[in-house]
């Protein structure tokens, strides 16, 4: 079975989507891309200078009346001072903006892909309708995460959410630090504030999605000691393995990883997600490159704490979904085929207890 | 300049392509297909035959593929990569997909299974000057009749680069009367005054396409690079009618990807012995590159499409490379650089 832990769909992305409004939604994405390097559309010159900002003032109040909009092929555009620019946010080939879930599911067929983990990124939208309806329509090949608003993840109204999300066959809940960070709120991770909420997330069985939490492995480590019986898994789009503070992985010595990271790896309930959409951006298929910095984590942890995910349809920028598969499968021969298939999909199935030939049935 | 000589522009292939009706273009998509066939609810690969008379609800309207249902099942075949949601690739789609890549001119083949699309390509030249050259449809088994020969002229004067020839509209594909039958002399004569180039599709038949090359030097044409096993051993290694057509200063031979990824995964170095024995013994100047986007992302990337050859081709000079990406399909199609 193969699983790939990170994948999107999502409505027409210039659309409210579970906004109050379009246009509260576009500021969100303009301040998102505020430091993204466009091109101007006339001639395709990467531009420097802020378009989006002022270059000085954080946050909503430094963004430009420039028109931010969603575009088609894949792009964002916005107009400043009679130039149009944009940023290839997604291929070309995602010519309206839409990755609906008949499309996917296409891409999954043509990769041979069994399962796929529908991540809940508020990039995309406030998506937990979308998604209910792509479960209930696709059973056996989707897996949804829960959207809850973070920063409120401990009110009544939010936990609700999370019940009512799981009552329609939610198996994760998708928890994002850059969401915490966008509604002003600078707790960690495991903040006690939060202790209803994981509480809740533990009883009613659902698996935790982390997503960029990447200076605050000890507090993740935290949250992941406090409640064992909650699956922990970290995505890890974050332009490779972590390595920051360090600056390189060490090739010398016995201990290769930073003490936090191998802690929090050493725990039985967390797991990190391999991406490909991080090394498509530096380097060409099959990214070979990257095994450096991968390897001393497999060398440390074996097979079993790490999850495949492709993060379609955004990889299609760089390589193909197939390919984005088979620069495991094929070319990262240092792994063991056993531990190959742990990774790209056996550790998936028991996190979410998937049943050999049910897909992602319960 | 980077000239991509093998891309296609298409209105939605659910529609009746220009032709006089949809069952017209769905007659020539039905059974034309290069990927396998699948069962719809397990994708179970087919390989019996298709009875195609009896597919009666045959469609090409989503996701990249054809589908259609026999005897209470449902088929389909990924012909194209799923991206292509909605099977069609405008002037525009291309465009975005052409400033991703970094191409700068795209010669716009036109196949019958796309259907006839003078006026896209006239409209596409006209709102993209500059970044697209049209090549013209003729009804190639009577294209040296008066009506076919009004039309060349009237497109010609609309701004189309050349004519796109296929072999495969002749009943008998081995017969190539284009080449030597004197019938046809109304036609290259008039291409040859109106200046156009020819990309000849469709056929291996390569003493054929030398004798038509050869009696016309003044008309520039294209066809795919020839395929097969090339000896390694020995002082040559091409066969001879290559290398005399070879020889001849108006010819060129696209180097295209997509036949590759059918088999092998990027960079596609399985196929330099097809590749390397040409260029050493014909020269970077008698090579050309194309695409065949939008099919290409079937098997990779568009920006793959190009570095396959440019990154990865590693026994082509950096000149020869700039010839075989550009200059040699803009010396042939008149363009400046931007």
């Amino acid at each position: 079975m193969i699983v790939d832990c990170h994948y999107h769909i999502f409505p027409f992305l210039g659309g409210a989507s579970g906004y109050e409004s379009v246009e509260q939604r576009m500021k969100v994405m303009q301040l998102v891309m505020k430091n993204a390097q466009p091109r101007r559309k006339r001639d395709g010159a990467i531009v420097v200078e802020p378009t989006l900002w002022d270059g000085r003032t954080s946050g909503f109040e430094g963004l430009l009346e420039v028109n931010f909009r969603a575009g088609k092929y894949g792009r964002y555009e916005w107009d400043k001072d009679g130039e149009t620019y944009y940023t290839e946010g997604f291929p070309p080939s995602l010519q309206n903006m839409e990755a609906d879930p008949d499309y996917m599911a296409a891409q999954m067929e043509f990769t041979g892909v069994d399962v796929a983990v529908l991540q809940n990124d508020y990039l995309y939208g406030h998506l937990n309708e979308y998604f209910a309806e792509a479960i209930r329509r696709y059973p056996e090949r989707y897996i949804g995460t829960i959207k809850i608003k973070e920063a409120e993840a401990y009110e009544d109204r939010q936990i609700a959410e999370l019940h009512r999300c799981a009552e329609l066959g939610f198996r994760a809940v998708f928890f994002q630090r850059a969401s915490l960070r966008l509604a002003g709120c600078d707790a960690r991770v495991d903040d006690p504030r939060f202790g209803p909420f994981w509480d809740e997330v533990q009883r009613l069985g659902l698996v935790a999605y982390l997503h960029g939490f990447f200076d605050e492995w000890k507090h993740v480590a935290n949250l992941a000691a406090r409640y064992p019986d909650v699956p922990m898994l970290h995505t890890i789009p974050n332009w490779n393995f972590p390595r920051e503070g360090i600056g390189r992985m060490p090739r010398e010595g016995r201990v290769h990883l930073r003490q936090d990271i191998r802690e929090l790896l050493a725990l039985p309930n967390v797991w990190f997600e391999i991406t490909p959409i991080a090394y498509g951006a530096l380097y060409d298929f099959p990214y070979t490159e990257l095994i450096p910095t991968f390897r001393p984590y497999y060398e440390e942890f074996g097979g079993t704490k790490f999850v495949w995910g492709s993060d379609m349809p955004n990889l299609e920028r760089w390589c193909t979904y197939l390919q984005g598969l088979n620069y495991l499968r094929y070319h990262w021969n240092f792994i063991s085929e056993v531990d190959k298939r742990l990774i790209l999909g056996g550790n998936a199935a028991r996190i979410f207890k998937l049943a050999p030939g049910d897909g992602a049935k319960p | 300049v980077i000239v991509d000589c093998h891309m296609h522009i298409f209105a939605p292939l659910s529609g009746t392509g220009g032709y006089d009706s949809v069952a017209t273009h769905m007659g020539y998509l039905k059974g034309n297909h290069s990927m396998v066939v699948r069962r719809e609810r397990d994708g179970a690969v087919i390989d019996r035959p298709i009875d195609w008379p009896r597919v009666t609800d045959f469609r090409a309207e989503r996701l990249g593929r054809y589908e259609w249902t026999l005897d209470g099942e449902a088929y389909y075949v990924q012909q194209f990569s799923p991206s292509l949601q909605t099977m069609e690739s405008s002037p525009e789609f291309v465009v975005a997909q052409m400033d991703h890549a970094g191409v700068d001119v795209s010669l716009l083949q036109h196949d019958t299974m796309y259907g006839r699309f003078h006026d896209l390509f006239g409209q596409a030249m006209e709102k993209h000057p500059g970044r697209f050259v049209g090549l013209l449809k003729v009804e190639e088994p009577r294209a040296y009749q008066p009506e076919q020969l009004a039309d060349l002229e009237r497109l010609a004067g609309l701004g189309f680069g050349g004519v796109f020839f296929q072999n495969g509209s002749f009943a008998d594909r081995e017969a190539c009367p284009w080449a030597d039958d004197a019938t046809f002399d109304p036609l290259w004569s008039a291409v040859r005054r109106l200046g156009l180039m020819v990309y000849l599709h469709g056929t291996t038949n390569y003493g054929a396409i030398l004798r038509l090359v050869r009696r016309y030097p003044e008309i520039n044409f294209m066809t795919l690079l020839p395929g097969g096993r090339f000896a390694r051993e020995g002082q040559r290694r091409i066969p001879e009618t290559i290398r005399e057509l070879g020889s001849l200063p108006n010819i060129l031979f696209e180097i295209c990807p997509i036949s590759y990824g059918f088999q092998f995964e990027y960079p596609y170095r399985e196929m330099h012995h097809q590749i390397r024995p040409l260029y050493e013994e014909l020269g970077g100047g008698k090579l050309c590159w194309g695409s065949d986007m939008p099919n290409l992302e079937r098997f990779c990337t568009y920006l793959q499409g190009i570095d396959f050859l440019r990154r990865h081709c590693e026994f082509i000079a950096r000149e020869d490379m700039a010839l075989i990406l550009g200059g040699n399909a803009a010396r042939v199609l008149g363009l400046r650089a931007r």
